[in-house]
């Protein structure tokens, strides 16, 4: 490549990698908004920036004593999971001296976070009162609207019920839930639907109705033991599946106001992670200089890609929340792009001392750095997705930040750091001092230096 | 340094003593868990108003009183509320904490504050015991290590052999028993995040056994006939100077977490067990095993 080609095409690298840079921390204003870069969009976790608690207290009209409030701690757990949230902290507290029923709960959670910032406590205070309702669920039928006889009481009539997702007719827009009946619950209600030209079935949770009894249900509506019903939001249809696959807990609670706490691992780590992982992207840029020398631009300028690369990702990939997992996952990305800038300058150094010359030998460096680099990326990476299918909170988050950034390590290790070592060798017409590269004596000998 | 390395009968006992001790302590005791995943205390204390200061000062003051109940400041973490005029302090240990003569501590400091002294702000407090079920399904984190391993052994098998791939398998497994034990013989807090940990010590032990064994296959592939023993030990001679550099880096960001306060100093102090387990295991285990599989693989 001649130099001034290698001049061009650098400067349009380091343009774009500048744009990203200044992209993913500048911030200012547009029109009446804020750009907060890509920095600012990303999501953190109720464990990094804190959330809103909720207090649950046993109700005066409580029926039925609390017997095992760990029962009631985890019901609330597994329900927070089916709305969606991951990382979040339920606890029961009581006075050290009072009886053991008279635990308060606390909930702990993190709305989602708008484009703009905006944490939206309202669908979290609702699906904080939907997790922690109290009731039973009850079908109730009739040939007339809003029945009330009581139906599909002799057993359980729902087998599942989930949120199937959006859909568009036209103008307005659907939220859907697919309710799946167990067979005792399909064949008592088909009995009903075939035996009636016009049938209403409500649905309700205690005292409130999940499924108003307006519009009649033929049979025609059910397909393989599922009825699908449309809501208005996506939260209210998770809400509404919810509570038809689980029912009430057992106890009533009233739900307090909610205050806005920090996290409880401590307070402002969103920027101390920030500043830990910024320090930390220094050492080890600062460290290829040391081990590298002069060739240490190249992993400097392709560690800052990597970085305004991976942050971006952690705003464009959907429903990443980073939490402490993800700061874990991050760090240990870094270290596994920066040991593949090691594992292609000792192969470099190597293909250089044996006798080839400077060209040659990055070619073949970077050439023998394949297999290291791309299986350690192939195992860490399938690895991390796997833990991130089984697992959850902030492990399912360290796997999925870990395994993106595994991949761009890679990427970056193989395509970016290459194409920069490409172009600054051939400004540097290959001059091996800037590899810092030395031949072997009889090697040297051989080559007349 | 790399003599010591070579020195495997040395290795061996301290590996076992490390795994007998540890399983010892662990037997005894479990693993020394955080305030979020037991039954812990809590104490919170409260201002009507945060006006000129007044919630750092009940903050200030009820640290001063945790600290003459003789808890250090490593014993607790706080949280806070956004109007700053309630503070929540998490114990992983049982005090002799008074919530009336907390509350009669605070009101004092509040009324003898000269600027805020005429403003007549209440001050209250509680104390409280935490209940609190582990989130954690073992069973589902062994399961997902499992499947690790699986795909670990199948993507070396296919780049560097079986005798490769088996090392890092085995490899991957003694480094996850060393971080555990070790884990508990310090006694540092393991959860919230120990399975986290053990996953990365897991991953940083196959990235660092899977460049040697990458190595190795290099070496074998320029000279076939090459005796198996001086290629194994050559190998991670190679790359000394990457794996020492892996886990400075990586002792380095576990130290550089320690700005975050109390728990990013366990999340760190744990992290740094992780490098020196997986730094370890991989210096001294991998070309010991390399070279019993790919001899019993000749002799086969």
């Amino acid at each position: 490549m001649k130099k001034s080609k290698a001049i061009v095409l650098l400067t349009i690298a380091l343009v774009i990698t500048a744009i990203l840079t200044f992209l993913t921390f500048a911030r200012f204003p547009v029109g009446t908004k804020n750009f907060n870069g890509f920095l600012g969009a990303i999501q953190t976790d109720y464990d990094l920036s804190g959330g809103t608690a909720y207090t649950l207290t046993l109700s005066d009209d409580n029926v039925n004593d609390v017997d095992d409030v760990d029962e009631v701690i985890n019901t609330l757990k597994y329900r927070l999971n089916l709305l969606g949230y991951e990382n979040y902290s339920v606890k029961a507290i009581k006075d050290v001296d009072a009886a053991v029923e008279d635990y308060d709960i606390r909930i702990e959670a993190r709305g989602s976070v708008s484009r703009f910032g905006e944490v939206d406590t309202d669908t979290l205070a609702s699906d904080i009162k939907v997790a922690a309702a109290y009731g039973e669920l009850t079908f109730y039928g009739g040939t007339s609207q809003n029945p009330t006889e009581q139906i599909l009481d002799d057993g359980t009539p729902v087998a599942d019920a989930y949120y199937m997702g959006v859909s568009n007719n036209g103008d307005s827009t659907t939220y859907n839930v697919n309710i799946k009946f167990s067979n005792y619950g399909y064949d008592a209600l088909m009995e009903l639907l075939n035996a009636n030209s016009t049938y209403y079935v409500q649905i309700n949770l205690g005292d409130t109705v999940l499924l108003p009894g307006t519009s009649a249900l033929s049979s025609s509506y059910i397909n393989d033991k599922s009825l699908i019903i449309t809501t208005g939001s996506e939260a209210s249809a998770r809400q509404a599946a919810l509570q038809i696959k689980t029912g009430g807990l057992a106890y009533k609670y009233d739900v307090s106001d909610g205050e806005d706490v920090s996290s409880p691992l401590g307070r402002n780590l969103e920027i101390k992670s920030i500043i830990t992982i910024s320090l930390f992207l220094v050492a080890i840029i600062a460290a290829m200089f040391v081990i590298d020398k002069k060739y240490g631009v190249v992993s400097c300028l392709s560690t800052i890609a990597f970085t305004d690369i991976y942050l971006f990702l952690m705003i464009a990939i959907p429903g990443i929340k980073i939490s402490i997992g993800g700061v874990i996952g991050f760090a240990l990305s870094t270290v596994l792009l920066a040991d593949g800038f090691m594992i292609i300058s000792k192969r470099i150094k190597e293909e250089f001392a044996r006798g080839k010359t400077v060209k040659s030998a990055v070619k073949t460096g970077f050439k023998r750095a394949l297999l290291p680099i791309a299986g350690t990326a192939g195992i860490t990476a399938a690895s991390a997705f796997i833990l991130f299918a089984l697992t959850g909170g902030a492990l399912k988050n360290f796997a999925l930040v870990f395994a993106v950034g595994t991949v761009l390590a890679a990427a970056i290790n193989l395509l970016v750091s290459r194409m920069f070592a490409n172009l600054i060798l051939a400004i540097v017409k290959y001059d091996q001092s800037f590899l810092g590269l030395k031949r072997t004596d009889k090697n040297a000998e051989e080559a007349g230096e | 340094m790399m003599k010591l390395f070579g020195k495997l009968k040395i290795w061996i006992i301290v590996a076992v003593i490390t795994v007998l001790l540890g399983a010892l302590l662990l037997s005894i005791f479990g693993l020394n868990q955080t305030p979020d995943y037991k039954s812990s205390y809590e104490a919170s204390v409260s201002v009507d108003q945060n006006v000129n200061g007044s919630g750092e000062l009940v903050d200030k003051t009820a640290r001063a009183y945790f600290g003459e109940k003789g808890y250090r400041l490593s014993d607790y973490a706080t949280q806070k509320t956004e109007d700053g005029d309630k503070y929540i302090y998490k114990f992983h240990k049982a005090g002799d904490i008074d919530k009336e003569e907390l509350q009669a501590v605070l009101q004092t400091a509040l009324d003898n504050d000269a600027e805020l002294g005429a403003l007549n702000l209440k001050a209250s407090a509680e104390y409280g015991e935490v209940k609190i079920t582990s989130d954690y399904n073992a069973g589902k984190i062994l399961l997902a290590c499992l499947l690790g391993l699986i795909v670990a052994f199948a993507v070396s098998f296919f780049t560097v052999k079986l005798a490769g791939a088996l090392t890092v398998v085995c490899n991957a497994v003694m480094t996850l028993v060393i971080y555990t034990m070790l884990v508990a013989i310090t006694r540092i807090p393991a959860l919230p995040d120990f399975a986290i940990v053990g996953g990365a010590a897991m991953l940083l032990s196959v990235v660092m056994t899977f460049v040697i064994t990458c190595r190795y296959k290099e070496k074998l592939k320029l000279d076939e006939k090459a005796d198996v023993s001086a290629v194994a030990t050559d190998g991670v001679k190679d790359g000394f100077i990457r794996l020492c550099f892996i886990t400075c880096a990586v002792i380095l960001a576990a130290a550089l977490l320690f700005v975050g306060g109390v728990y990013f100093l366990f999340i760190g102090l744990k992290l740094i067990l992780a490098a020196i387990s997986a730094y370890l295991v991989s210096c001294v285990a991998t070309p010991a095993l390399w070279t019993v599989f790919k001899k019993l693989k000749i002799k086969k």
